[in-house]
């Protein structure tokens, strides 16, 4: 309820309070007055009538009675005028018809026994009236006429009740009076209310007009307005709390402005900070969280930064190193930072979230210092997760491209050499601080034409990749052939910035592949020879003992001696290379055991000897002690030495050295037993000493070679896993026969000989 | 070394040129030769005749060589079996040993060696004749 309203109520219910009483007040004065003036106005005029009649008050005296009375209702107004003498009996009446009637109401008992003039209010013919009755005495004494007229004072005694007079007064006038001035009073309560309603509700709103300026500026306040003022129109207390609001209002808006603009600047330091990509939090000298920001939270896997504050952050984030060894806090930079007043960057350690994972991070940290003193540490940080993914990218591929196996180069457009791996130097001969800044070119062999050369950059400037095999010279001169490929690197822009060429030295590929076809070439023989031997052996079998037999029987000078010679002699060679074919095919499925090298040289030597002696040869032995066993065929193995020191003699020729050598080799964790047979014969042509193993192959004369000595020696080596070695130039050939030593627990090469 | 009985001696192979060169050159020493060319016939010929040496080759079709010898040493034990053996059959050569075979040569027969142990086993033949006992033990 409006205060306005609450002080109308007010005001009106004290009205109503003191006004209702008030008027009642009032018309009972009004009334009581107007009708003791009717009252006196009827005694006045009744006891005139009693003066009057008093004397004739004696039997029927109505006579006499009647015209005072009527006179004194002509004079008075009053309804009716009547005499009644001492019992009640009327004895003269204004209305004639009341005349002899006696009264005995109760009005006109009290009237008989009143001894003064009295008036009552009553009721006559519906009208209210007054009636005054005024007692008729009668004085014995003469004298007495005096106090008559006083209203008989005088003791009973001296007088006698005759009756009385009675006069009905109308109050119809009075009533009227009394009603009139009812409504006038109240008609002006009325307009003065309304006048007084009126004037309430302008002055309130008067009044109250300030104190809505002040409710309105004062809820300005409270919004923040600070400064709001209100006007001072007047000189009383609300005009004073105007004046005092405004100064008040002017006071906050000087005072807390100030605290606004802080709160401003907080919001936007808060602002900047929560935009920030980096993690930024403080800690205190107990090292304890006293902000963050969202990216703070948000790297270390909170929701809220809030949930970091006052929690110890070494504890929190870096107690662990990335290696999973604890991390002391007076080890941690950051902890230093505000012990040692120092300020750090460090990028190599992890920062521990809050799901348990590590978050590899740089991180800054710097201290704070109030009042020149330091208060704690800032620390801000990033997530490097994926920059040290694309450090050990990068170290992954350089690791990868320098150790690779095959040799990389890489060259700007002009082929200015920029990098080369490993591989490239070992390859080459060549170091890394040679090659750089040079060309390609260094390592022309001269074996291709100008025009190979042009193919390859009209390849690679046209952008594809270039494939082939090329012939390039090493440092020291020698040639090694490469393949490979060189690819042009292309930017955004479709030029190109670099060439790469991966390259494979395949000189020893060439090798293995001159190896494998030689063992194709044996595996072919080797089932052709075991077929064909064979079938050979027992047609030739029947020619030779044939043969045998009749040469036997030839008489001296016989003439058919050369031809029967001839026929058991090419026989016999025959013969020889069918065994060497059988031997040959089954160099797989012979035996094996423990061989002791030295006794198999000395068993192929005493089977030589006779040979070597008949052509003047000298034959050296030098046989290391104590040579260990290899696991072989002592009889193949014989048979090597046999064919190797057959073919040394006769390369020899008459006269020369046969040196059968053997020694022990290591070679890292494999030892070897090696054999070598050197001789002083002419040496074999460079030509022919890729095809020296072919099966067929000789150089000897017809008769004396099957050509497949070497083939077989070369095979059986193989099936020993072993290996073989020609050096040759004129004056010195050495054949040089390696067999694996095999040791408890040491297998050289796959047991693929042993049956 | 030579009785005044004629030694009898059949040679079972079945490559013509063998049989022909066996009987040639042992006929040649006044050797009573006959072949056979496979191990059926082998036995069918040394049931009809007491043979003192019989030259089997081992490989043959019908009858092989260890199968003629078998039945050989059931027939007549004392009859002398040489088996002869292609290059490197060295367990086959054991095996016929082991079954009662006088000895084993390589075949392409070296004429020489096997006149020599056709000899030996007469000989052996002949001494266990004189004593009574049987030609192997």
């Amino acid at each position: 309820m409006k205060l306005q309203w609450k002080v109308f109520v007010l005001i009106f219910l004290t009205a109503i309070l003191l006004g209702g009483p008030l008027l009642l007040t009032v018309r009972q004065a009004v009334h009581r007055i107007l009708v003791e003036e009717v009252s006196q106005k009827g005694v006045l005029a009744t006891t005139q009538i009693v003066d009057r009649v008093a004397a004739q008050f004696q039997g029927a005296a109505e006579r006499s009675l009647l015209p005072v009375l009527q006179m004194a209702q002509d004079q008075t107004g009053a309804l009716y005028v009547m005499a009644s003498d001492a019992t009640g009996r009327v004895l003269a009446h204004t209305n004639v018809a009341e005349k002899g009637k006696i009264y005995s109401d109760a009005a006109t008992k009290a009237d008989l026994r009143a001894e003064k003039p009295h008036s009552h209010p009553a009721l006559y013919k519906g009208a209210q009236i007054m009636e005054i009755t005024v007692p008729v005495w009668f004085h014995s004494q003469p004298a007495q006429g005096e106090d008559f007229l006083l209203g008989g004072n005088k003791e009973p005694s001296g007088r006698e009740y005759r009756g009385f007079v009675r006069m009905g007064l109308p109050l119809a006038h009075v009533l009227e009076t009394e009603y009139r001035l009812i409504r006038r009073i109240v008609a002006i309560i009325f307009i003065a209310g309304g006048l007084g309603i009126l004037l309430f509700f302008f002055f309130m709103r008067r009044l109250l007009l300030p104190v809505q300026w002040l409710s309105t500026a004062t809820a300005r306040v409270a919004r923040g307005e600070y400064g709001a003022s209100v006007p001072v129109r007047t000189k009383d207390e609300l005009g004073n709390l105007a004046g005092d609001f405004n100064r008040m209002s002017q006071v906050l808006a000087e005072t807390t402005v100030s605290k606004k603009v802080l709160e401003e600047s907080e919001n936007r330091v808060r602002l900047i900070l929560d935009s920030a990509a980096e993690g930024i939090y403080g800690e205190d000298l107990e090292g304890n969280c006293t902000f963050a920001n969202q990216a703070c939270a948000r790297l270390l896997g909170y929701q809220d930064p809030a949930e970091l504050i006052g929690k110890n952050m070494h504890r929190l984030l870096h107690h662990t190193h990335a290696d999973g060894k604890p991390y002391a806090p007076e080890d941690c930079p950051i902890i230093r930072t505000f012990r040692e007043n120092a300020q750090t960057h460090v990028d190599t350690e992890v920062f521990w979230r809050a799901d348990g994972k590590s978050l590899p991070a740089e991180y800054w940290s710097y201290p704070v210092f109030q009042d020149g003193k330091v208060t704690g540490a800032v620390v801000s940080f990033l997530d490097i997760t994926q920059r040290r993914q694309s450090e050990e990218l990068r170290a992954m591929l350089f690791a990868a491209v320098e150790q690779s196996k095959d040799s990389v180069v890489i060259t700007d457009p002009s082929g200015k050499i920029h990098y080369v791996n490993r591989s490239f130097e070992l390859t080459t001969g060549y170091s890394r601080e040679e090659a750089i800044g040079q060309t390609p070119r260094v390592l022309k062999s001269g074996k291709h034409d100008r025009k190979f050369y042009e193919m390859m950059w009209s390849t690679l400037t046209s952008g594809r990749v270039w494939q082939s095999t090329i012939t390039n010279r090493r440092k020291d001169g020698t040639l090694f052939e490469e393949e490979g490929n060189i690819s042009p690197v292309i930017n955004e822009s479709g030029k190109i910035t670099n060439y790469v060429a991966v390259k494979r030295d395949i000189t020893e590929r060439r090798k293995m592949e001159e190896i494998l076809r030689q063992s194709d070439k044996m595996s072919a023989v080797g089932q052709l020879a075991a077929g064909v031997a064979h079938e050979i052996n027992n047609p030739l079998g029947v020619i030779l003992g044939f043969a045998q037999a009749v040469v036997r029987r030839l008489q001296a000078g016989d003439p058919l001696e050369l031809p029967l010679k001839s026929i058991e002699k090419e026989a016999i060679r025959c013969k020889n290379l069918v065994q060497d074919l059988l031997t040959f095919s089954r160099a797989s499925k012979a035996e094996r055991e423990p061989v002791d090298i030295n006794r198999s040289v000395d068993g192929a030597l005493s089977l030589v000897m006779a040979q070597a002696r008949m052509a003047h040869i000298e034959v050296k032995k030098e046989l290391a002690p104590a040579l260990p066993h290899v696991l072989g065929n002592q009889n193949q193995i014989q048979q090597i030495i046999i064919n190797l020191s057959n073919n040394a003699m006769d390369a020899m020729g008459n006269n020369g050295v046969l040196v059968l050598k053997t020694e022990l080799m290591l070679e890292g964790a494999l030892s070897w037993v090696c054999v070598k047979i050197t001789d002083t014969g002419p040496g074999i042509p460079a030509e022919i000493r890729s095809r020296i193993f072919d099966p067929f192959f000789t150089t000897k004369p017809v008769g004396k070679g099957t050509g497949l000595g070497l083939s077989l020696v070369h095979e059986i080596v193989q099936k020993h896993s072993g290996a073989i070695a020609v050096n040759s130039r004129p004056g010195c050939t050495e054949f040089l026969i390696k067999f694996p030593v095999r040791q408890a627990g040491v297998s050289p090469t796959p047991d693929k000989g042993t049956p | 070394m030579m009785s005044d009985q004629t030694l009898k001696v059949l040679v079972v192979d079945d490559e013509p040129g063998f049989r022909n060169l066996l009987k040639w050159e042992l006929e040649s020493l006044g050797v009573q030769v006959d072949t056979a060319e496979n191990g059926t016939e082998g036995v069918r010929k040394a049931t009809e005749t007491a043979f003192d040496v019989i030259i089997t080759d081992i490989t043959m079709p019908e009858m092989d060589g260890l199968e003629l010898l078998e039945k050989i040493k059931k027939i007549t034990p004392e009859t002398e079996v040489i088996v002869a053996t292609g290059f490197g059959a060295v367990e086959t050569a054991v095996h016929a040993m082991k079954n009662g075979a006088y000895d084993f040569i390589l075949k392409p027969y070296d004429l020489e060696y096997l006149k020599r142990k056709v000899f030996q086993a007469v000989d052996r033949l002949a001494r266990c004749r004189e004593c009574g006992r049987p030609a192997h033990e």
